[in-house]
């Protein structure tokens, strides 16, 4: 009688725990409901999206930028990417440049200042105050400076960085770079860069559009 | 209270304690996507790359079924045992890597839980669930158990 109770005890409750697990799992989201086009790389009606939640202040975001550029370019007009805020509590000069970037996506040049905020940001990482590097960043890409000072005190600008990062919580992001592609989650460089293509390509497959 | 029935006590303690903390970490992690917890694995300089998804999916099973038997009281021995040699696995991954003078930036034990825990404290934390579980499959006090009721149940069924 021992014999069959422990297995089958063992057998039941394993199976009871597992209920738990599937009711409160997380589920990724295959594709972004709202797709804003100012921060949208790529074109717009692609078959398969990438979303990137990423901090600017993230060291490991910002190494992850070419071989995303590369990605972009391996597969022309069929994929687009999606650039979704996520600061980290950690860097305490990322709020900031996150606002900063959606102010310059308010003036039609996100992805400008996107790219310089990475390629500048061991210069504006440390800073005590990186106010000033922002405003010449927006200066140099020849921003409406006013018009750019005024949005950095926007909660119009900052609700919207508080909604990607709340999509981002909803769907399990807990860390810098991650990336969504299809139902498909990938952290880190490392695993963007081992298994991005393979991504993509099954997708692309799927969408019957090789 | 006998020394007997304060014994009991600290093993009954000692089970909730540690069957609460690898429930609690388990539980965290499979309810968010694994590649969070792959991500966390990576850093781990022993353990080789091709087994790091699947130890991605399989760890967080282990410790969230082995924590609530723990805290159930169900084969305790068994999950102790179990939990206690997950916990030297941890010790030995992290001290492969400090010997390596590779510190970890984020262990990943309890997902994106409110438990945010230094790489000091994650260490520690892993030395003392190791004692623990070995000293708990050695005493398999079955205070307040399913094993306990279990027996009842097997006693009576042969009688």
């Amino acid at each position: 009688m021992r014999k069959l109770v422990y297995p089958a005890a063992a057998l039941l409750l394993g199976g009871l725990l597992a209920v738990p697990v599937l009711v409160f799992q997380k589920e990724i989201p295959s594709e972004a409901a709202v797709v804003p086009a100012a921060k949208v790389r790529g074109p717009v009606a692609a078959p398969v999206t990438i979303a990137e939640y990423s901090d600017f202040q993230c060291p490991s975001c910002r190494v992850v930028q070419p071989v995303v550029s590369e990605i972009l370019a391996k597969f022309p007009g069929r994929v687009r990417l999606l650039f979704r805020h996520f600061p980290l509590r950690g860097h305490p000069n990322s709020p900031l440049a996150h606002q900063s970037a959606e102010c310059a996506a308010e003036q039609g040049k996100f992805w400008e200042y996107h790219d310089r905020l990475y390629q500048d940001q061991a210069v504006w990482s440390p800073l005590p105050d990186p106010l000033a590097a922002f405003l010449q960043f927006a200066a140099e890409l020849g921003l409406d400076s006013e018009r750019f000072g005024r949005c950095l005190e926007s909660p119009a600008a900052a609700e919207r960085i508080q909604a990607d990062y709340a999509s981002g919580k909803s769907a399990g992001v807990q860390s810098t770079p991650t990336f969504l592609i299809g139902n498909r989650m990938l952290v880190g460089s490392k695993q963007f860069f081992e298994q991005a293509d393979g991504l993509i390509r099954g997708e692309l497959e799927k969408t019957g559009k090789k | 209270m006998s020394a007997t029935q304060s014994d009991r006590l600290r093993d009954l303690l000692l089970r909730f304690v540690l069957g609460g903390v690898f429930a609690y970490a388990g539980f965290m992690k499979l309810t968010e996507p694994s590649a969070n917890f792959a991500a966390a694995l990576e850093q781990y300089l022993l353990l080789p790359r091709p087994w790091i998804p699947v130890l991605a999916r399989l760890l967080p099973w282990a410790e969230w079924i082995g924590g609530m038997f723990l805290l159930l009281g169900f084969m305790i021995r068994s999950s102790a045992a179990l939990l206690g040699a997950l916990s030297a696995g941890f010790v030995a991954a992290i001290s492969w890597n400090l010997l390596h003078g590779k510190a970890l930036e984020n262990c990943g034990c309890f997902g994106s839980g409110r438990a945010v825990l230094t790489p000091l404290q994650v260490y520690l934390m892993d030395w003392l669930n190791c004692v623990i579980g070995i000293f708990l499959a050695g005493r398999g006090t079955r205070e307040w158990s399913l094993d306990a009721l279990l027996q009842r149940f097997t006693r009576s069924k042969s009688a």
